[in-house]
């Protein structure tokens, strides 16, 4: 039984996060105390002072843009750095935990889009959950109305997230972002270390299957088919389901395809249950994300799909009429 | 057990970090999940004891419709003092309310299964959920499910995770509490089942903390 301290977790954190230890004795005790800590050890109720959500998850946020063009779509990036060992979660925590929630107030006129996500990791319990350990970057699409009469706009952004390890936690924090309105021709570049971060987040978006050659997707009967070329060395591919209400992909989650001659070949079982989609169109999606065995990091890009779901009796019928169209890549001329 | 695994990563890290040589971590293992109750069958047995050692068996309540609320001390959603606890937001005192007015006999369980999770015997478990009990006004009995069997049988995944057991020992729905806003899911399923309806809908993807299995 180990009784792990805050303190404990805290130096056995700051070690983790060195790149270079500094002596072989600083070896030698990281080695110790991390043995000690048991790499997944909990803030146990014995804490005299627990961390808050708040200590173990740094934030910031910045635009992609160094100032605001009327009309011109810009991301506002909001980056999470978690202590070493703990996660926040991708928007389908899966079996557990809740997604980060980041409500952005703009001015009026502006026009948000659906937060992107960069392909999560996968963290095991009693069901699969996805997530984000280190580091990650979200970004929100702003739209700014074509016509702006200001010289600065500022947006205010709530963050809220749950964070685990082996114990959950909650965290909050608001941010502004202040921006000039250009109109000019000219608009000065963001900084160096801002744009390397969004070229780095914005490589692990994932890419739609329409994007992609000879890719496909499509259902035969209460299965999901994907398959397409892969150009990497992976071995494998898993499939992180999205939260579609009314339609489970098979558990234990994520359901894994294979590898064969340069082709990928998903096969995911799914549970339809048209009562359990509250009020919404069924349909399945999620991402098929290339991996290599042995490894714990995934491959990038990962290919996003999306499906609907055809209700009642077409379902199960098997006639070509009834089935509901296939996704597939490449250009249209392709397709034909 | 616990120490070998840690001493031989950070001896494998050590030796990356030596080398200067990426460390190649192993990939995450995949829990199997045991198969879990059904919606429509019997609601898997159960005898457990709660935090003032008094035994509870689902047969104990046959004729009567049982809503289990899976509960964890230490979760923010569950059995924190934060605002998103429905222990302390008032959400569960809310629909204790509700339920009482639609059916006076149901009764509601909190089974914790977190000795895996915290790392504590049944014993200081029950201690742990008997102090918060006091401290925040649960009124339920919190049954200690201490070898984590009946989350395994019902394949409880977070804090709160939800069941609702209809008088004839079936179960009905489980999944999530509520939306998080104005939709309580058990409350809905309560009340089909009392005007003898269909319950819809019978699964909500949970939310919350994760269950540990031993």
């Amino acid at each position: 039984m180990f009784k792990t301290t805050a303190r404990w977790l805290d130096t056995v954190d700051s070690l983790m996060t060195l790149s270079k230890p500094a002596s072989p004795i600083g070896l030698l005790l990281g080695l110790f105390l991390t043995a000690c800590a048991c790499f997944d050890a909990p803030v146990s109720a014995q804490d005299p002072k627990p961390p808050s959500g708040a200590d173990l998850v740094g934030t910031s946020a910045f635009a992609s843009v160094a100032a605001v063009r009327p009309g011109e779509p810009f991301q506002v990036a909001v980056r999470y750095r978690m202590k070493p060992h703990w996660h926040i979660y991708w928007k389908n925590a899966g079996g557990s935990g809740q997604p980060p929630i980041l409500d952005l107030k703009v001015p009026e006129g502006f026009v948000i889009g659906p937060v992107q996500w960069p392909t999560p990791e996968v963290f095991p319990g009693a069901d699969a959950s996805y997530g984000y350990a280190g580091e990650v970057v979200l970004l929100i699409p702003v739209t700014p109305p074509d016509r702006l009469d200001v010289d600065r706009v500022s947006f205010k952004l709530d963050l809220e997230w749950l964070v685990c390890r082996r114990v959950c936690l909650f965290g909050n924090r608001e941010h502004l972002i202040e921006l000039p309105v250009s109109t000019g021709a000219e608009v000065p570049p963001i900084s160096e270390s801002h744009q390397r971060l969004l070229e780095h987040w914005r490589a692990r978006l994932p890419r739609s299957i329409r994007t992609i050659k000879d890719a496909g997707a499509r259902l035969e009967g209460d299965r999901l088919i994907v398959e397409g070329p892969i150009e990497s060395e992976a071995d494998v591919v898993w499939f992180y389901p999205d939260d579609t209400p009314g339609v489970s992909p098979a558990i234990p989650s994520p359901v894994k395809g294979r590898i064969d001659a340069g082709r990928f070949l998903l096969d995911v079982p799914l549970t339809i249950s048209p009562e359990n989609a509250l009020g919404g169109p069924l349909r399945v999606a999620g991402l098929v994300v290339p991996r290599k065995t042995g490894r714990s990091s995934i491959m990038i890009p990962s290919i996003a799909i999306e499906l609907p779901i055809p209700v009642g009796d077409a379902f199960s019928s098997t006639t070509d009429q009834d089935k509901p169209p296939p996704v597939r890549g490449g250009t249209p001329s392709e397709r034909r | 057990m616990c120490i070998c695994k840690p001493i031989l990563a950070a001896v494998l890290a050590t030796a990356g970090i030596i080398g200067g040589s990426l460390l190649v971590a192993a990939a995450p293992s995949v829990t199997e999940v045991a198969p879990a109750a059904e919606i429509g069958k019997p609601a898997p047995a159960f005898t457990m004891k709660d935090t003032d050692g008094k035994s509870h068996s689902l047969e104990d309540f046959k004729g009567k419709i049982v809503v289990l609320e899976w509960f964890c001390p230490t979760c923010p959603y569950s059995g924190g003092n934060g605002r998103r606890s429905i222990h302390n937001n008032g959400a569960v005192k809310e629909l204790a309310k509700n339920l009482k007015a639609v059916d006076s006999d149901v009764v509601y369980l909190l089974v914790d299964s977190s000795t895996a999770k915290m790392r504590m015997s049944a014993d200081d478990l029950a201690k742990k959920d008997a102090e918060l009990k006091k401290a925040i006004g649960i009124e339920s009995p919190i049954l200690i499910d201490a070898d984590t069997s009946v989350a395994k049988a019902y394949g409880a995944k977070s804090t709160p995770h939800m069941f609702v057991i209809d008088a004839d020992g079936i179960l009905r729905y489980h999944g999530a509490f509520s939306d998080q806003k104005k939709t309580n899911y058990v409350l809905g399923a309560v009340k089909s089942i009392k005007a003898g309806g269909t319950v819809e809908p019978t699964y909500v993807k949970q939310w919350g903390c994760g269950v540990r299995y031993q």
